[in-house]
C-alpha cells in the first residue's frame, strides 16, 4: 500500500488521510503492526529531512477502547506543536554534524584523546588512544581508569564553576 | 481548523514546546526525544508514541519499552 503523505504535502495528519482505510486491513503493516498491537488511531507529525532517508517524526496512537478518536482536535493540537519539532529536530542534526566534525579533527590528533560525556559514556576513542588500547592487554581497565579521572576532573571543573557564578552574583549585587 | 483550548490543554502546550525546542538542555539525544515524545503524547492525549530521528549512531526508532516490540515490528515493515 502506498503511503500518499509526500504526494499530499502532509506534514501532520491521522493515518485515514494516508491510508486507504478501506484496503487498511489486507495490508502487512496493518496485519504485522496495527492489528497485533491493538492500534484504533494514529496521528503523526512527520517531516523530512534530507532526500532518501527516514523522515523525522512523532507517531501518536491509542489503543484502549475507550480513549477518543483524535479527530480534528488532535491534528490542530500536532499542527501547533509543528514549528517547535522541526526546531527541535533540525537542532539535533545540527549537534550530530557537529560531533561528527569533532571526532574528525580529534582523530587527526597525535595524542590518543577520548571524548566523554558529562555523564561518564564514552563518545569517541580517537585513532590514536584506539590502537594504544587494542596493544594493551589490561585495555578494559585503563579504559575504566580513564573515565574516572575525567569523570573527577569534570566534578572539580564544575565545582570551582559553581564557585565562580556565585562570587559573580555577589559582586553583581553590592550593598546587599 | 478550529482548535478549543483547556487551561490544562495550554500548560501541556507550552510544556511540549518547551521540550521540543530544547534538544541540547538534555544530557543526551535520547532523553531529548524520551521527553518530547511523552509531553507530546500528553498534549493529545495518547496511550502509547514513537519517535523517529534519522541520525548516524542513533536508533530510528525510540519508544518505551513496553512497545519495543511493536516498534520492532514496524521497523521490519
Amino acid at each position: 500500500m502506498r503511503v500518499r503523505r509526500r504526494e499530499l504535502g502532509l506534514e501532520v495528519f491521522n493515518w485515514g488521510e494516508v491510508y486507504d482505510l478501506r484496503a487498511l486491513p489486507k495490508t502487512e503493516i496493518y496485519n504485522d503492526f496495527s492489528r497485533p498491537y491493538g492500534l484504533l488511531d494514529a496521528t503523526a507529525i512527520v517531516i523530512d529531512v534530507e532526500p532518501g532517508k527516514a523522515p523525522a517524526g512523532l507517531f501518536v496512537y491509542r489503543n484502549r477502547e475507550q480513549s477518543p478518536l483524535f479527530g480534528t482536535q488532535g491534528i490542530g493540537l500536532l499542527r501547533l506543536l509543528l514549528p517547535a519539532f522541526r526546531a527541535g529536530v533540525e537542532s539535533c542534526r545540527s549537534a550530530f554534524r557537529l560531533r561528527e566534525q569533532l571526532s574528525h579533527h580529534v582523530d587527526r590528533l597525535s595524542d590518543g584523546v577520548m571524548l566523554i560525556y558529562a555523564r561518564g559514556d564514552v563518545l569517541h576513542d580517537n585513532t590514536v588512544l584506539s590502537d594504544m588500547l587494542a596493544a594493551d592487554p589490561e585495555s578494559g581497565r585503563l579504559r575504566q581508569e580513564l573515565v574516572r579521572i575525567a569523570m573527577v576532573v569534570a566534578a572539580q571543573c564544575e565545582h570551582r564553576g559553581v564557585r565562580h557564578k556565585r562570587r559573580d552574583s555577589v559582586q553583581h549585587h553590592p550593598g546587599r | 481548523m478550529k482548535v478549543t483550548l483547556s487551561e490544562a490543554d495550554f500548560v501541556r502546550l507550552e510544556s511540549a514546546m518547551r521540550t521540543l525546542l530544547s534538544p541540547m538542555a538534555f544530557e543526551t539525544i535520547d532523553r531529548w526525544r524520551t521527553a518530547s515524545r511523552r509531553a507530546v503524547q500528553a498534549v493529545v492525549q495518547a496511550d502509547t508514541a514513537i519517535s523517529m530521528l534519522p541520525c548516524d549512531g542513533e536508533p530510528l526508532l525510540e519508544c518505551d519499552t513496553d512497545d519495543a516490540q511493536a516498534v520492532a515490528a514496524y521497523a521490519a515493515y
